[in-house]
């Protein structure tokens, strides 16, 4: 209870500053509309080709964009840690009677709730050029869910880097190192159908692929429970799996880092 | 009643030892103080006593739990003021303040009671609900201090309180570190200022390369000296000059001491307004021009000097061994 209640004053910090900063809200509302009207439309004459799994391309991109918006959303995260032991404000966290690991799950969850109402808009904008879920209202909650988790894990990844670089300039390096490739080595831009066999079998190895899977078979497939299930449960293990190792470096990091 | 009792506390970042296993005690209800220049392992010390940093050997009872056995006990027992003033900007007065008395697990309605009353104690009550970006430098440290007051800790500690404020904000604080002191509150300070030491603490420790040299009460730092300090300049600068003035004056049995320093011979004379003519006589007559002379009461900048040989204000030399150590520390990161 204890845990809970100081992993949301965590958060409840970092969602002030998210609410104060109207060039941060501005963007964070923009940003998903770009990618959907453009990303949503840049790969279009791959909807002709036959075999192609959805009625239009937007109604298959539309999962693809929910993804990279959580996983560019949630790799922003770090930063905050970053900018925390720049400032001090840090060690003044690490001197307080609070476990270490709500500080790193507390600023997930604000990550994750601030990124959702990305994945909203995203939502909202393509009703709005006709794509409609095949499962109609009911599947929307549950592919909001996954896309959740999936912020919510790849936040915790960028407070992993957060906690073991120090400046800004090398965080960033290193997050896009690590985001680009794990968004193009997945489903969210093509069919998996439609690429070499050796990047279907990595695209299967990426957890980001059975979260988009499982949104897709909400979306375009209507109720597929296995393809739904495989997807919550993957993105529910990766996301445990990435709270645990982050939260593990994040306390053995600060031990030295706060000179 | 020992409220810390500190064994041989050591700190090790590779070759470099930043805390060089010192031992000392600090009363509960004194203000104690840590004297010493940038880099002398001030700083290193508290973060091992607030246990945010593990010690590389020897041991710390704070507030009766053992620093590496029981963290979290200790965390709880103490407030902690950092030499960075980590208030939120993007917060107001009042969410810091909020925000910090939570995480200390204070229930919201005795809370609003403290908010209210740290910000009255720290002059804050008008401004509690602006955001911290507008505020002042002085402003945002007490906020901080405040917010170190917030769960009423036994002890509390103040790294370089008032370093880089102006003179008013700086008294200001002062003022609030004796009415901590006059409520019962035990406060380990830090300060690389000697007029801090002498004026706020009850006891005074002076470090130097992780270090302590010496530590008593102010007064008594200053009595150890023995009489007052005459600073005394050759016209003669050469090194020649400098060994023979110190043979001479050293053979008085009414200088206690003499060092030769940059600025010139620094003596410490017993009755030190008769002592002046009398130097100067018996370096005239020993063919020593004195190109100037000075006469001041002992301060804590002389003990600091006496003990280290180095003025504590040489900031460069500060800066230097500051760099040196954070070099250091980069490299045994590394």
């Amino acid at each position: 209870m204890r845990f809970l209640h100081d992993c949301w004053y965590v958060c409840w910090r970092e969602l002030l500053h998210f609410l104060r900063s109207k060039v941060t809200i501005l963007a964070s509302i923009s940003q998903p509309l770009v990618w959907l009207l453009l990303v949503g439309h840049i790969f279009q004459a791959t909807s002709t080709l036959r075999g192609f799994p959805a009625r239009s391309y937007l109604d298959f991109m539309t999962p693809g964009v929910l993804a990279m918006v959580a996983l560019f959303g949630g790799s922003f995260g770090g930063m905050t840690i970053v900018w925390d032991r720049r400032v001090g404000f840090l060690s003044k966290l690490l001197a307080l009677p609070i476990s270490r690991a709500s500080i790193v799950i507390g600023k997930m969850l604000s990550v994750a709730i601030r990124t959702s109402l990305q994945l909203v808009i995203v939502l909202l904008v393509a009703f709005f050029l006709g794509v409609r879920s095949a499962t109609g209202v009911w599947g929307i909650p549950l592919l909001l869910l996954i896309a959740v988790l999936l912020t919510f894990a790849f936040a915790g990844i960028s407070l992993t880097v957060g906690a073991l670089v120090k400046q800004p300039e090398t965080f960033w390096a290193v997050v896009n190192f690590l985001t680009v490739p794990v968004l193009f080595t997945s489903s969210a831009l093509f069919p998996l159908e439609f690429v070499p066999s050796w990047l279907r079998t990595i695209a299967y190895l990426n957890p980001v692929t059975y979260a988009i899977d499982a949104i897709r078979a909400l979306m375009i497939g209507g109720w597929q429970w296995s393809a739904v299930a495989g997807g919550v449960l993957v993105v529910v293990v990766f996301s445990g799996i990435v709270a645990g190792i982050s939260t593990a470096i994040f306390t053995r990091r600060v031990e030295l880092s706060t000179l | 009643m020992v409220i810390i009792q500190v064994d041989k506390l050591l700190k090790t970042y590779g070759q470099l030892e930043a805390v060089r296993r010192v031992s000392f005690q600090v009363n509960a209800g004194e203000v104690f103080g840590f004297l010493g220049p940038n880099g002398a392992g001030k700083t290193t010390t508290i973060l091992m006593l607030t246990t945010l940093l593990k010690p590389s050997g020897g041991r710390a009872v704070v507030c009766g739990h053992d620093i590496e056995r029981q963290p979290a006990r200790v965390r709880e027992s103490v407030g902690y003021v950092s030499q960075e003033i980590a208030v939120d900007e993007f917060l107001t007065g009042r969410e810091n303040l909020w925000l910090h008395g939570r995480l200390y697990h204070i229930p919201s309605k005795e809370l609003e009671h403290r908010v209210a009353e740290a910000a009255r104690m720290v002059d804050l009550t008008d401004r509690l609900n602006d955001l911290v970006g507008t505020y002042s430098g002085g402003m945002r440290k007490r906020l901080d201090i405040a917010e170190g007051l917030l769960h009423r800790p036994q002890l509390i500690f103040l790294d370089e309180p008032t370093l880089g404020l102006d003179i008013q904000t700086r008294r200001k604080i002062w003022d609030y570190i004796r009415e901590l002191r006059q409520g019962g509150l035990t406060v380990f300070l830090t300060t690389h200022y000697m007029e801090e030491a002498d004026q706020l603490c009850d006891r005074v420790a002076i470090i130097d390369r992780g270090e302590l040299k010496a530590l008593d009460t102010p007064q008594s730092l200053k009595a150890w000296l023995g009489g007052d300090v005459i600073t005394i300049g050759l016209a003669d600068s050469s090194e020649a000059a400098s060994e023979r003035a110190r043979s001479l004056f050293a053979g008085f049995d009414w200088i206690s001491r003499v060092d030769i320093h940059p600025q010139g011979l620094v003596l410490i004379a017993r009755n030190g307004d008769a002592a002046m003519p009398r130097l100067v006589q018996a370096a005239s007559e020993n063919g020593l021009e004195i190109a100037s002379l000075a006469l001041k009461r002992p301060s804590l900048d002389d003990v600091f000097l006496t003990y280290t040989g180095r003025e504590l204000r040489e900031e460069e030399g500060g800066a230097d061994a500051f760099r040196r150590m954070s070099r250091g520390v980069r490299q045994a990161r590394s």
